[in-house]
């Protein structure tokens, strides 16, 4: 009999029991239920599913983005650091997105001012991280002062105003952090506009904006989706190399399970609203648990088709409007058995760093039950 | 919320239009429908205040303002409709047409649209009125001369979103013309946007052709019409107030009940 | 093996319009196509694949006549088609294309049996009754219920809005289908849905395929021939377990080093290494169009446009120094 070993790996942020609603007028959806999830410090997660499985509300939940009129948090907590976010206003919310929580999203085009140049925009992203730091420090040097009468380093950032020449240091500054993301030509490039530039350029700025942060983790939603096949070669790789410099976990969203298998360190599957699987990503790839992922990876081209044989999914994803119980994958699912549409199986933890929501797998949930 | 103003708007303009076709049948069949004659004078004593015989008093003459009131409801609306009517179609297909040929037949036609719309309405309807002579038929002809450029520049938009939408690629995949797809594929999926905003312009044509009837170039007295009312009766503001206000009110609700029907089509349509 | 379509030196150049004067002729042209000649062999699926601005999708519209080529010729099924003569309604009998995007290819006003019927209606001289058959046999062959025929689109999910395209797509038997990016807009598991439907129709009508893509897998997949393009030409030629095996035009092997595997243990993508962006349409460099970013380039590469050479039976290359790749 095997005991499992639960292994304390460093967790930067801890989604438990997240449970998130839509409502419009066809009705109420249900994005996310009871979703548990964890990132761990310097890794990347890799987040996917199809459309509608609630990848996006999940990185929309952690970053505090969701729309607050049709969308409402109904239960759960995401812990970053030991804060709840979700219990934070708007206004503390602040101190963390942006600057230890750190976004980028699929179409950088919107996510770039058009009517202000590259470079003014990296260098408010910078002012804004000196005077974070400025603000840690005042808030040490305070603690110093009461505590050992020790004054007050001088304030020297005075904050970013559009349309002021950038010179000196901060130029400097802007250029390394551009050719940190491997732009061409940065002396040129700050002084363009969004506009001018190819999409894996923005991309590359935005990920140079987001690292300038040296945030803890970075959400990146499907941030090369819109991007060609090599461009989204290089802006992966690049990112691959920087989250090690930076020290950065990053949780990717994304549709595409090649990509995954690519950079991921440990990799979510998601399914009309539930995580139904986490593992490693060497794991997940040979020994899949969850028959949603089986069948996720024997639907992939992986060669010609006299040699690949497809074979697709049947049936579609459930409307996610009317309640559904029990597991939500029973209408497709080649192995369902009749506690499947009773009750919904657990997310739990079946081999060592490899869970899943199924009653094929693990005693606590089914009648069978598999060690390895 | 929403709905309820819809409803709102729905309901006056039923009560409007139902009112107009009564009226025009009667007229048709040369039956009296109102209480009194509405150009008939001293059916009741002067500048009576409004009582339970007549409901909004008399003017000056001892007419019955409730009759002229009814009597005048099918000129506003029915040139509002038919204006408003005329403009669309004709800026549909002149849009559309513009659309798909493209080149100079679109800088042509759109320059001549510009041509148009540059044209002051209310100085053109007066050189018309001074032409033709004054009417409501020759009103509603000079403004269905002038109204159509925004309905052209708007079918012309849309035209050009709906021409990149596959469907129709596929449709000249099988052999339609361009004029097949224009009446089949391109004039329904524009058409949508367009009724929105002539819904909502229904009531600026009432508001135009009162103005235009203000001015006396509508009916000749003593036809009633809303318009040549409030210019009529606006001296007795103070000693009789009824006389301007009512028909002044009746020219509001009717651009209300209009404006909030269109709001509350364009809401609708929004959501789907 | 016969050719179905066959193209010459095949170009479409756009003007670009300077100015406010609608009267000026164009001095600059973005060169979309600039002279691709490929073949299409009867039965088989060409994929033509490369990255945006590299023409492909402008090559799909012209071959389907949906615009005018500059020059060149093409030729469907024995005759040339460019030719002002041509009557594009008997070409469409046996040329027929499904687009990229489901949404947009169907009248959200108009039902699915009315859809599928369109190019029967407007290129046969059938009668209604012989339309409603084939519209029945449409819907049978790409899975869809009969009862779709009365629904609208806006009742239909993407995949399903997919199947009528293609219905729609064979229902005048065509010889030819044009697949532009069919399942770029799809889910994965729809995808291989969509992708097996193709097969089997491919086998039961006896189609012949060019698939437009820049899904390196689904073009593996999915054909028998390959034609990779990079800003206008055609930069390799030859069949596809060929190319995906040995690439030899130095951007086809970025290309396809770039395409990610579904193998974790196999990441090629944190080892390409390619710079540089795609050039202007407008400006290109001098010479092949890929030689500031090539590797190997060298002297000639800027001056001289390379032109296809064999490099092994049926295997066309680009490129200079194509033995560099060897």
């Amino acid at each position: 009999m095997t005991c499992w070993r639960r292994v304390e790996l460093s967790n930067l942020v801890r989604v438990e029991d997240l449970t998130v609603c839509y409502e419009s007028r066809g009705g109420k959806v249900t994005a996310l239920d009871k979703v548990r999830l964890d990132i761990r410090s310097n890794e990347l997660l890799a987040v996917v599913g199809e459309s509608g499985c609630g990848k996006s509300t999940l990185a929309l939940a952690i970053i505090g983005l969701l729309p607050n009129p049709p969308a409402r948090i109904l239960n759960g907590e995401i812990v970053f650091r030991g804060t709840d976010l979700i219990r934070l206003d708007q206004a503390n919310m602040r101190k963390y997105r942006g600057t230890q929580i750190a976004m980028i999203f699929q179409e950088p085009l919107s996510s770039l001012n058009p009517v202000y140049k590259v470079g003014d925009q990296i260098a408010e992203a910078i002012m804004v991280k000196r005077s974070r730091d400025e603000g840690m420090a005042q808030v040490e040097s305070d603690f110093m002062q009461k505590t050992h009468k020790i004054d007050p380093p001088p304030k020297i950032s005075k904050g970013f105003r559009y349309g002021k020449r950038i010179s000196g240091e901060l130029k400097d500054e802007i250029i390394a952090s551009l050719k940190l993301v491997r732009i061409p030509d940065p002396e040129h490039v700050i002084e363009r506009y969004p506009f001018e530039l190819s999409g894996g350029m923005r991309q590359r700025i935005m990920i140079a904006m987001a690292l300038s942060q040296e945030p803890a983790l970075l959400v990146a939603d499907e941030p090369t989706t819109a991007l060609d096949v090599t461009t989204q070669a290089q802006v992966l790789k690049l990112m691959k190399e920087l989250m090690t410099k930076v020290k950065t976990s990053v949780l990717l969203i994304t549709h595409d399970l090649a990509v995954a298998c690519q950079v991921a360190d440990r990799v979510a599957v998601m399914y009309a609203g539930d995580v139904v699987e986490t593992a490693n990503v060497f794991d997940l790839f040979s020994k899949p648990l969850h028959p949603y992922t089986e069948g996720l990876l024997s639907c992939l081209p992986t060669g010609s088709k006299s040699k690949v044989d497809l074979k697709p999914i049947p049936g579609s994803v459930p409307d996610l409007r009317s309640p559904i119980v029990g597991c939500k994958y029973v209408s497709r699912c080649p192995f369902v058995m009749k506690t499947c549409s009773e009750r919904k199986p657990e997310f739990i933890e079946t081999m060592e760093n490899h869970e899943v929501a199924c009653y094929l797998h693990g005693e606590k949930n089914g009648t069978n039950s598999t060690n390895n | 919320m929403k709905n309820r103003e819809a409803l709102v708007g729905t309901a006056i303009v039923v009560a409007f239009i139902l009112m107009a076709v009564l009226v025009a049948i009667s007229n048709v069949f040369k039956l009296q429908m109102t209480p009194f004659d509405p150009i008939a004078q001293n059916v009741g004593p002067s500048l009576a205040p409004p009582s339970f015989e007549h409901l909004m008093g008399t003017d000056v003459q001892g007419r019955d303002l409730f009759s002229r009131i009814v009597a005048a409801t099918p000129n506003d609306v029915a040139v509002s409709l038919a204006v408003v009517g005329v403009a669309l179609a004709a800026g549909a297909i002149i849009g559309s047409i513009a659309a798909f040929r493209g080149g100079l037949f679109d800088e042509a036609l759109m320059r001549f649209t510009d041509v148009i719309f540059a044209l002051p309405a209310l100085v053109l309807a007066m050189s018309i009125g001074v032409v033709l002579g004054p009417g409501v038929t020759n009103m509603m002809i000079a403004l269905m001369i002038i109204w159509w450029p925004p309905y052209a520049r708007l079918a012309r938009g849309e035209a050009l979103r709906v021409a990149h939408q596959n469907y129709i690629e596929a449709a000249r995949l099988s052999g339609l013309g361009t004029m097949k797809i224009l009446f089949k594929h391109v004039l329904r999926n524009i058409v949508v946007t367009m009724l929105v905003y002539a819904t909502l312009d229904i009531g600026t044509v009432i508001l135009v052709y009162s103005g235009l009837s203000y001015l006396g170039l509508s009916v000749r007295p003593p036809q009633p019409d809303w318009g040549e009312m409030v210019s009529a009766y606006q001296d007795y503001l103070i000693t009789a107030p009824w006389l301007p206000i009512i028909p002044g009110s009746i020219i509001a609700l009717g651009v209300i009940g209009f404006s909030l029907l269109g709001d509350g089509l364009r809401d609708m349509l929004e959501a789907r | 093996m016969e050719p179905i379509l066959q193209t010459t030196d095949l170009t479409k150049y756009f003007p670009v319009q300077r100015g406010l004067n609608p009267f000026s002729k164009a001095k600059k042209f973005v060169r979309a196509v600039d002279g691709v000649s490929l073949t299409i062999w009867k039965g088989t699926t060409i994929a033509v694949v490369g990255e945006s601005g590299c023409g492909k999708t402008t090559l799909a519209r012209t071959i389907a006549l949906l615009t005018k080529p500059t020059s060149g010729d093409i030729v469907f099924d024995g005759r040339s088609i460019v030719s002002g003569k041509t009557n594009s309604k008997l070409v469409y009998r046996d040329l027929q294309m499904i687009f990229q995007d489901p949404e947009s290819s169907l009248d959200p006003n108009i039902k699915v049996g009315d859809t599928i019927g369109e190019p029967l209606e407007g290129l046969m001289e059938w009668s209604k009754n012989e339309v409603k058959n084939a519209v029945e046999k449409s819907l049978a062959a790409v899975g869809l219920p009969q009862d779709s025929v009365d629904r609208l689109p806006g009742q239909l999910s993407g995949g399903q809005k997919q199947r009528v395209a293609i219905a729609r797509a064979i229902s005048p038997q065509p010889k030819l289908v044009i697949l532009d990016e069919p399942t770029s807009a799809l889910d994965a598991s729809v995808q291989a849905q969509i992708l097996r439907l193709l097969l089997q129709l491919q086998k039961d009508y006896a189609l012949s395929y060019m698939l437009i893509t820049h899904n390196i897998a689904v073009a593996e997949y999915l054909s028998d021939y390959m034609a990779v393009m990079y800003s206008g030409n055609l930069v390799e030629y030859g069949l596809t377990e060929e190319i995906m095996a040995k690439p030899r035009h130095p951007y086809t092997i970025a290309l396809i080093s770039s395409a990610p595997l579904a193998n974790p243990w196999k990441r090629n993508l944190l080892q390409v290494e390619i710079r540089g962006e795609v050039p202007s349409a407008i400006n290109p460099p001098p010479g092949c169009k890929f030689n500031p970013r090539c590797p190997y380039a060298d002297g000639i590469c800027s001056r001289e446009i390379p032109k296809l050479k064999e490099v092994s039976s049926g295997h066309l290359v680009a490129c200079h120094f194509v033995e560099k790749t060897a």
